[in-house]
């Protein structure tokens, strides 16, 4: 049955108003045609964009990687010297006991990543880099831990051992340093330790203000800190938030000073005043607290007066 | 950076298939840069009669094109003709709104909306509103915005056609997957190219003597004022050969093209003519005086179909610049003589201007270069629409593409 046709007559009725459209199947070879090849044009630059995109892509690779690396420098060799360069007292010793490089093994065949993973967990060492050289050589750079305190530790069967703290707080067991550097370090008392699960300990809370004090007493009092033998810091907050926070000094010559975490330059102007008067007068002492307002001293029995007496 | 699009004219006639690319740069500069012809299949006196083998000569003809181009065509302007195509003439008038008289772009839109407005029956869809000249106060200006007047009056000459034929001409041209962007009458599209300025403004008539229709328009004052299609073509006077001669319509065609003419001379009288032309077993002598006046008669009586449709406009005082003909009839010798005879109007043989490279000077190509003229232009004939494309950022990709 014929279509009815409902179109009304209409003013505007012009051809422009015929929908034009190519969606139908084609009806001839040549409009086949044409149409494969407009698609195999279409997909063809698609094509061509996403090539250049893997082509920029690989190139970019390319000059990140070792083998454009390798064809900068001439190609890779065996390996024929390994440098340490590092700024503390690590040495080739130590490195040759932490890691081995295989003889005649190909430069690009040494596993850096494997190598600077085995010094990272060297508790000495802050931070490490390793790099090919090429075309024979690699380079080793190495930021060290710096001991500020040493720390005897006991474990479960009684052994004492002892292990360094370090300005970030630490724990590590330290060699390398000379005898004389380890001697005149404090001992840290009273510090609560915190294993990790590698069995190494979590970092000291408060270290940093630690060191900071001690590095004001070496350059203001460089002769007296040589008789600290140990620091408490069983009364220290390294919160900041107690007022009660103390370092406690014991020293060489017998005696305990107490300081506050704050105003330690007035705090040691104050005991070098005091141990001048005091060492003039022949005088033992016993313990001397310059974390109150007026500094506390207490005389050893066997003095003349051996009574607190306050000095401002 | 010039600016480059790439038309495809095309020409659907009833015995070929004319297909030209032009390159125009910056819309101002045309180069014609491709050509093919296809010999037509499924065209009967300018109107589609069997889609498919329309669609395989078209196709075969613009992919020609663009080969011998080497790019592709991203639009169509296509000619059209056929016997549906009808025209008429109406105007509007409106009076002048503004205190002070002067017109304004308002009356402008109203007169051209009025004079535009005749509605058309259901299956039938306008292809060109061509607006003549504006009159003022009966005074004829070519632009009357801001003039002072009382009333103003617009007429358009509007050719329409049936929607079916025009759809399936359309749809031949998206089959192959382009759009069309303009469609012109043949006879404007010839007209454009075929009369120059002057002629135009005095008067002149083209007639585009196609093989399965023959197209007219009327140009006066500039402007087309008349068009008319007849469903009579060169074909009619090879189908009268092949009757009247008894022969088959290959010979016919072999006859009329190498000996045909318009007029019958008196040293044609004894003159006789070999059929195939070898010589050989069935090959026979025609008199060409018989082959002549067969000729004779149907172009005669072309002319007087056409002097019968343009009516009291076909004098010389209407037509001071005569008439033109044009198309592949138009090759046929004194053509001319027997146009002047019957429409009492000096008659010539169209001539394409010098910028046509020689290889077109041909009156198969006339109105597809007619048609790139349009293109180049950028101007439709209908004067409220627009016929260029966005080239959007899409469509710059896609190009890129070659989509």
């Amino acid at each position: 049955m014929a279509k009815k046709r409902t179109k009304q007559t209409s003013t505007n009725s012009t051809w422009r108003n015929i929908q034009q459209s190519f969606t139908g199947r084609a009806v001839t070879k040549h409009a086949r045609k044409r149409r494969w090849m407009l698609n195999l044009k279409f997909v063809g630059g698609l094509a061509g964009l996403a090539l250049v995109g893997a082509g920029v892509w690989a190139g970019v690779q390319f000059l990140k990687s070792d083998s454009f690396a390798r064809i900068m420098a001439g190609g890779s060799a065996p390996v024929r010297s390994v440098y340490l360069e590092t700024d503390g007292v690590l040495d080739e010793d130590w490195l040759n006991d932490t890691i081995s490089i295989p003889n005649n093994i190909e430069l690009m065949a040494v596993d850096i990543e494997g190598i600077q993973a085995v010094m990272a967990e060297d508790g000495q060492v802050r931070s490490a880099l390793v790099e090919r050289v090429f075309p024979d050589t690699i380079r080793i750079r190495l930021e060290e831990q710096h001991p500020v305190l040493r720390i005897v530790m006991q474990d479960a069967s009684g052994k004492k051992y002892l292990r360094l703290l370090s300005r970030d707080g630490e724990v590590y067991m330290g060699q390398g340093y000379p005898k004389h550097l380890l001697r005149n370090l404090p001992f840290a008392q009273g510090v609560t330790l915190r294993r990790k699960s590698g069995g190494s300990y979590e970092p000291v809370e408060g270290i940093p203000q630690v060191a900071d004090f001690m590095e004001k007493v070496r350059i203001l009092m460089p002769e007296r800190f040589t008789d600290w033998k140990a620091i408490s810091l069983h009364h220290f907050d390294a919160s900041g938030q107690s007022g009660t926070s103390r370092y406690v000094v014991s020293t060489r010559k017998g005696y305990e000073i107490t300081f506050s975490p704050d105003n330690v330059e007035e705090q040691l102007a104050r005991l070098q005043s005091i141990l001048s008067r005091l060492e003039s007068q022949r005088r033992r002492i016993d313990r001397i607290d310059l974390s109150l307002d007026d500094a506390v001293v207490k005389l050893a029995d066997s003095s003349p007066s051996h009574g607190p007496a306050r000095f401002r | 950076m010039s600016q480059s699009r790439i038309i495809g004219a095309v020409d659907i006639g009833a015995s070929s298939v004319t297909v030209l690319v032009g390159d125009i740069v910056n819309g101002r500069s045309l180069n014609i840069i491709g050509k093919q012809d296809a010999t037509s299949a499924g065209v009967k006196k300018g109107e589609i009669i069997d889609f498919k083998a329309v669609s395989n000569a078209t196709h075969a003809a613009i992919m020609g094109a663009e080969k011998s181009a080497g790019t592709q065509v991203e639009g169509i302007f296509l000619s059209q003709t056929g016997n549906h195509l009808e025209g008429f003439f109406n105007s509007g008038a409106v009076n002048v709104t503004s205190s002070d008289n002067r017109v304004s772009q308002g009356d402008i839109n109203r007169v051209t909306t009025e004079a535009k407005s005749k509605k058309l029956a259901a299956d039938r869809l306008y292809i060109h509103h061509i607006r003549n000249h504006f009159m003022l106060d009966g005074r004829q200006v070519g632009d009357p915005l801001g003039m002072e007047g009382e009333k103003l009056d617009v007429g358009y000459w509007s050719v329409h056609g049936d929607e079916r034929k025009v759809r399936d001409h359309i749809h031949v041209i998206n089959g192959f997957g382009l759009n069309v962007e303009d469609i012109i009458l043949s006879s404007i599209a010839s007209g454009t190219v075929i009369a120059n300025d002057e002629e135009k403004r005095a008067g002149v008539l083209v007639i585009d003597l196609g093989a399965g229709a023959t197209d007219w328009a009327i140009y006066q004052n500039g402007v087309v004022r008349r068009t008319g299609v007849l469903p009579v073509g060169s074909d009619h006077i090879t189908n009268d050969l092949a009757l009247g001669l008894r022969v088959n319509r290959k010979y016919a065609e072999k006859l009329k093209m190498t000996f045909g003419k318009a007029t019958l001379d008196s040293e044609d009288m004894q003159e006789k003519v070999w059929m195939v032309g070898d010589q050989m077993i069935g090959d026979r002598r025609i008199p060409k005086q018989a082959l002549i006046q067969i000729i004779r008669e149907r172009v005669e009586e072309t002319f007087e179909l056409v002097k019968k449709q343009v009516g009291e406009g076909c004098s010389p005082k209407e037509l001071p610049a005569g008439v033109i003909i044009t198309g592949g009839g138009a090759r046929l010798e004194n053509v001319d003589l027997a146009a002047e005879k019957v429409l009492g109007v000096p008659a010539r043989h169209g001539e394409l201007p010098e910028w046509v490279h020689p290889n077109l000077h041909q009156p198969e190509y006339v109105t597809a270069l007619g048609l790139l003229h349009f293109a180049l232009s950028g101007q439709s004939l209908d004067d409220n629409q627009t016929q260029r494309r966005e080239r959007g950022l899409l469509r710059r990709v896609s190009h890129l593409f070659g989509v």
